[in-house]
């Protein structure tokens, strides 16, 4: 069997819930797939999902803005806490 | 609420419902008629450590689960729902600084809150801003190494008790943020708002900032995410107190119309007897159950740090506050004329438990959010279910 990507996981969670059509790159905040509540949730679920604990720190909308983005956000996340 | 607690949970929650048979409950009314909790009783609450809940012990918290929050918050909302309006907003105020804080902040400020040293409350609403925080009109303009700070927030619950307000404004009008001001910053004035409907005794307030001075340093997050992050992230805990606090009152309006209607006679039988009675009594101990199994599948899922506590939490919230007050309605026609009347706990009730539905996100606004996500998610179980049939067919 296949793993899945990070990339993969990420998307199939947004896609349980938005209703829209949309791919990697998709700007999901600008695009208004994402309101505030969802923002939080999804936090939690990229928290619980790859073991990382998003702070103040993380708060740039360039880590969330779409399924490529959080991608790249949870791989730096990982590497600079391993170090 | 104690019969569906693990035993690890009901020796806390018996210290808990013992605290507010004796020094909450017999005073409530007292406060609601005075407008004002004493400040030994908010002391008292300190020293007994219960404004550190949920804070690691680090920072001299109880390092409590939500689990245990939420028992301690059914305890006190048994006793008083203007007490609980203290700990939801002084929580949110803790676990905001403790999520997004940096490690200087989480240093500085907890402990002084946690051991109660310190009262917190968060300064969101405006007279023009409620539901629709981007409507908000307070600004922050920075200025070197601080902000001045003007506007006016309206409603807060504990602001005229609380010594730091979490106060949320735009940066140059545009970027969402949230500062922690000091109650006693020049140019800060606090007028208490009497005579409200319910949480009588929350010391509510109007905050008028006039060029306050906030240092940079005083600010949590980073500009932007106010809105977004910082206040979903705190409302959830406040929807957490307002799902058990309603779950106290719950139980209070069973307990005293239990009573009641057990031992008063009428037309030759008791009132319980009597089927509309029963049917009310019934409704009441019904929705209860079903509310605490709701609040309980809430916490567990915020302890188990899953992603579905949001919605589960907007769920007890919604559920319980509305069950709230559809029985204190029905509490108040049990009591007959006793629960007309200020000095009798079920009048309180009432007027509490409709003040429930509105804060922390009002039912219209959870109806708006939980009805699309059920619909959508009918929606999508409805096209997996037709593509499944399809492949069948093909097949």
């Amino acid at each position: 069997m296949v793993e899945a990507t990070l990339e993969q996981i990420v998307y199939t969670y947004i896609a349980e819930h938005v209703d829209d059509e949309f791919d990697y790159d998709t700007e999901i905040f600008e695009e208004g797939f994402v309101n505030s509540l969802f923002a939080i949730q999804l936090m939690t679920f990229l928290e619980k999902e790859f073991a990382i604990k998003i702070t103040m720190d993380d708060l740039d909308m360039e880590n969330y803005k779409s399924v490529n983005a959080i991608g790249e956000f949870v791989r730096r996340w990982r590497e600079r806490n391993v170090r | 609420m104690r019969g569906h607690l693990a035993r690890s949970h009901q020796e806390p929650y018996r210290e808990f419902v013992d605290f507010v048979n004796t020094y909450v409950e017999p005073y409530a009314n007292r406060w609601d008629i005075e407008q004002g909790i004493p400040q030994d009783v908010i002391r008292r609450c300190a020293e007994k450590g219960f404004l550190g809940a949920t804070i690691p012990r680090e920072y001299r918290g109880q390092g409590w689960d939500y689990l245990t929050y939420g028992a301690f918050t059914e305890a006190i909302g048994r006793g008083s729902i203007s007490l609980s309006g203290l700990f939801n907003v002084h929580t949110m105020v803790m676990e905001s600084i403790l999520k997004w804080g940096s490690e200087e902040q989480k240093a500085y400020w907890l402990p002084m809150l946690a051991s109660g040293e310190k009262v917190g409350a968060l300064a969101m609403t405006e007279p023009g801003a409620g539901s629709d925080l981007m409507m908000m009109q307070t600004t922050y303009q920075q200025q070197g190494d601080r902000f001045i700070l003007n506007g006016q927030k309206k409603w807060i619950t504990f602001g005229a008790a609380a010594d730091v307000l979490l106060v949320f404004g735009k940066l140059a009008g545009e970027e969402p943020i949230a500062c922690l001001v000091p109650k006693d910053s020049p140019g800060l004035t606090i007028t208490p708002i009497p005579d409200m409907l319910g949480f009588k005794a929350s010391y509510l307030a109007t905050l008028e900032f006039n060029n306050v001075e906030v240092p940079a340093a005083n600010m949590i997050g980073r500009p932007g995410f106010a809105i977004s992050y910082l206040a979903p992230y705190a409302l959830e805990f406040g929807r957490i107190s307002i799902a058990f606090a309603s779950l106290g009152l719950l139980r209070a309006c069973i307990e005293l119309c239990g009573a009641h209607v057990m031992d008063r006679k009428t037309f030759g039988t008791n009132l319980i007897d009597q089927g509309m009675i029963s049917h009310m009594i019934t409704d009441m101990g019904v929705d209860l159950e079903a509310a605490t199994l709701l609040c309980l599948e809430a916490v567990k899922a915020k302890d188990g740090h899953s992603p579905d506590a949001t919605e589960k939490i907007m769920v007890a919230k919604y559920f319980s506050s509305r069950a709230g007050a559809r029985h204190s309605t029905n509490a108040v026609q049990m009591m007959g004329a006793l629960g007309c009347n200020e000095h009798h706990s079920v009048s309180r009730y009432y007027r509490d438990a409709k003040t429930m539905e509105i804060v922390e996100g009002s039912n219209q606004i959870h109806q708006l959010l939980l009805g699309k996500g059920f619909a959508k998610r009918a929606k999508r179980a409805m096209r997996t279910s037709e593509k499944a049939k399809g492949v069948q067919q093909r097949v």
